[in-house]
């Protein structure tokens, strides 16, 4: 892994979108209260180690090739703007990571350990990405799930 | 079954008498690896935390990069931190969520009209939380020494006191 950045890298734009599998799981499912959209939970942005997390630009994949990464089907895909996660109260770095057989890998540096996101940064980044792939009875259950977090 | 597979045919109920006291023994049997036994005392024990020690001991069976980011699953340690966690959980307070994350750890989040709790499991048998108010994470979490009954009823009480 890569030492960390000391600045992102400004060819990524902030309209970039970024791609992130998120595991299916009901439980990883939180509904917005105010907009009752559903958006992952941060625990989907946790890396597997002392890294930093992996992603893919949009502009040079598309949410299928994303998905054919997975072990298997059935992933949900979780995607937010550049822009967002970059600014100060989020605190991220974007960097292209190219690697063999993706060419729209990147990752995003946290003030963790390693490059990690921290807690905090993690529930930030989350807050601000939506699905754009979930199935759709576990975004039910999650909503009876709401109904008793909102009372 | 396969090897380290939880089937619900596993995990079932006994009574056993300990004296007065008489608890419930779930044993959770691993077939071709030691046996498990957990004791939850009646008294205190819920459906909610019966169902969320079973989907924690079953994160030991996801598969290397169950996550396709290349994790391993949650350790045991982590799964042990998490469940003796659930069970200080007064039985009657609000459920928590329950992930595997990546890097071998698990995951507890609640929350209650804004505020919320995230306790994570960490592969060493540490633990992080971080509290939510109004929606919104106050700083970046903090490390949790230990956890007690006292500890777990804190951050709930904090939860639930609006």
């Amino acid at each position: 892994m890569p030492e960390a950045p000391l600045t992102d890298d400004p060819s990524i734009p902030n309209n970039e979108l970024l791609y992130h599998r998120v595991y299916p799981d009901p439980h990883g499912i939180y509904i917005e209260p105010t907009s009752r959209e559903p958006r992952p939970t941060s625990g989907a942005f946790r890396s597997k180690g002392p890294e930093p997390l992996s992603v893919d630009l949009a502009s040079l994949t598309t949410p299928e090739e994303s998905l054919s990464r997975a072990p298997r089907p059935g992933f949900y895909l979780a995607v937010v703007r550049a822009g967002v996660i970059r600014r100060p109260e989020t605190g991220c770095r974007i960097v292209r990571h190219a690697e063999p057989g993706n060419v729209a890998h990147a990752l995003v540096y946290g003030r963790g350990r390693g490059g990690a996101l921290t807690k905090g940064q993690r529930e930030k980044v989350a807050q601000q990405a939506r699905f754009i792939v979930v199935d759709e009875q576990a975004v039910g259950e999650a909503r009876e799930r709401a109904k008793t977090e909102d009372n | 079954m396969s090897a380290g597979t939880i089937s619900e045919r596993d995990f079932r109920p006994a009574l056993v008498d300990e004296g007065e006291d008489q608890r419930i023994i779930h044993q959770h049997v691993l077939q071709g690896s030691t046996q498990v036994s957990i004791v939850f005392n009646t008294a205190r024990i819920s459906p909610w935390q019966v169902e969320a020690v079973k989907k924690i001991l079953g994160f030991k069976d996801l598969p290397e990069n169950w996550d396709s980011y290349g994790s391993q699953p949650p350790t045991e340690i982590a799964c042990q931190k998490a469940i003796e966690f659930v069970l200080m959980v007064p039985s009657e307070k609000p459920q928590p969520r329950i992930l595997p994350l990546s890097g071998g750890a698990v995951q507890l989040d609640w929350r209650k009209r804004g505020r919320g709790v995230q306790a994570e499991f960490l592969p060493d048998g540490s633990i992080e939380y971080l509290l939510l108010e109004g929606g919104h994470p106050l700083g970046d979490g903090g490390v949790l020494p230990y956890t007690s009954p006292s500890v777990v009823s804190s951050l709930l009480k904090w939860l639930i006191a609006i």
